[in-house]
């Protein structure tokens, strides 16, 4: 049966008492992928403030699931599929497509809050590399070593009472009330960042069955 | 490891509308009001709306550590608190959570939750006991159901690995719910087995 890995959301969800929290959106398919018999599993990386994902993102692992399960998490929105063929760690990212390395590169990057500087860095590059010695660069790394540097950091949530929020994340202005009072985010992107991440991606790929 | 290896430290005993934070070694937990002794259970019939929480403000325990508490009355929510650090205010703390039939393994990071992995769907019935472990950054939720405790999830997290206190709330929109039986404290390690010795008999 398919696994698969996808860079998922954090969404608001407040305990019943309303105390605020958030939860990873890969929880909305949990009873699918546990009647399938399968598991996944996260870790914490990047996002807040000035990223795509505010309230935080995850790198969730997959597995034991029926191709139509993966459909359904595949056709819901904001959840960001990793190619398939990605799947083990020690996979070579020189073969990616160049869409996949456009996408990691640009898209996947930055949609996380790091910045063109914190990759080539991780690349080894130095001054202002263009995107093909970039490109060049990636050939030399693994997956599993993508998902270590895209989570060289994670922000932790921070709750400011003032203002509202809607169920879907966003913000509605201060003193407009909506479905959740206060506002949930990560810390700032340009905060210090708390290393290392509470889970590593390993531990995650070890946990989630490959098939 | 069988769970738990402590024991209960606390069956609130006394009059009726005693605040918990009167009973010996009790404090408030953070952001929450303080719960009362009612027949003999912890309530949360308070003054200050309809959710409580206290912990254990003697001591801390760990980092190895657990948690666990009986619901006696069914309401929405409860649960128990371990590594709990800053508990007076925007507190730290490894969490496990019990409301309506969703269990889960929560983070708490000033006072604000992140669930840790899936939700475990599962009913909870008068008598049921909660309980949490904390070993390393192995995070365990366990149900206890007519004396039977069974594993129910584990997660992994390393964010916070010194001692903390241990403590428990609840919610619910009536002040009917009851809790009873706390304890927990840092894990016993189980003793190492010693292998029997079995003599031959001697050779005639």
């Amino acid at each position: 049966m398919p696994a698969q890995w996808f860079f998922v959301p954090y969404v608001r969800r407040d305990s019943p008492s309303g105390r605020p929290g958030r939860y990873c959106n890969m929880d909305d398919f949990t009873g699918d992928i546990l009647g399938d018999g399968g598991k996944w599993a996260e870790f914490e990386c990047g996002g807040g403030p000035g990223s795509v994902f505010e309230l935080g993102v995850a790198g969730v692992k997959v597995g034991g699931v029926t191709q139509a399960t993966l459909n359904l998490i595949l056709a819901a929105p904001g959840l960001r599929p990793i190619p398939v063929k990605w799947l083990e760690p020690g996979t070579s990212l020189s073969i990616a497509t160049t869409g996949e390395r456009t996408f990691l590169r640009d898209t996947l990057r930055q949609d996380m809050g790091y910045t063109v500087a914190e990759l080539d860095g991780w690349l080894g590059l130095s001054g202002s590399p263009t995107n093909a010695q970039r490109n060049t660069a990636l050939n030399t790394k693994t997956f599993v070593q993508l998902l270590d540097f895209l989570a060289t950091r994670w922000y932790t949530p921070v709750y400011d009472p003032a203002g509202w929020q809607l169920a879907n994340g966003n913000i509605v202005a201060q003193g407009t009330p909506g479905a959740l009072p206060g506002v949930l985010s990560c810390s700032n992107v340009s905060s210090v960042p708390v290393s290392p991440t509470p889970t590593t991606p390993a531990q995650v790929a070890a946990a989630v069955p490959s098939t | 490891m069988a769970f738990p290896s402590t024991g209960v430290l606390e069956v609130f005993t006394g009059a009726n509308g005693t605040d918990i934070s009167t009973l010996t070694n009790w404090g408030i937990l953070g952001g929450a009001a303080d719960g009362q002794v009612n027949t003999n259970a912890a309530s949360n019939v308070s003054a200050s709306g309809n959710y409580v929480g206290n912990y254990l403000d003697n001591t801390t325990y760990g980092p190895d550590s657990e948690a666990f508490i009986t619901v006696t009355v069914l309401a929405s929510y409860f649960g128990v608190f371990a590594r709990l650090t800053t508990p007076t205010g925007s507190y730290d703390a490894y969490q496990a959570s019990w409301s309506a039939s969703d269990l889960t393994a929560q983070r708490n990071d000033n006072a604000v939750q992140t669930q840790l992995g899936a939700t475990v769907t599962l009913a909870k019935t008068a008598g049921d006991t909660l309980g949490l472990e904390v070993i390393g950054s192995t995070i365990k939720v366990y149900t206890e159901t007519g004396g039977t405790w069974t594993e129910r999830l584990s997660r992994a997290d390393a964010t916070y690995s010194a001692a903390g206190n241990i403590g428990w709330d609840l919610f619910d929109a009536t002040t009917a719910m009851r809790l009873d039986d706390f304890g927990g404290g840092s894990v016993v390690a189980a003793a190492a087995e010693i292998p029997s010795l079995v003599m031959a008999p001697p050779i005639a």
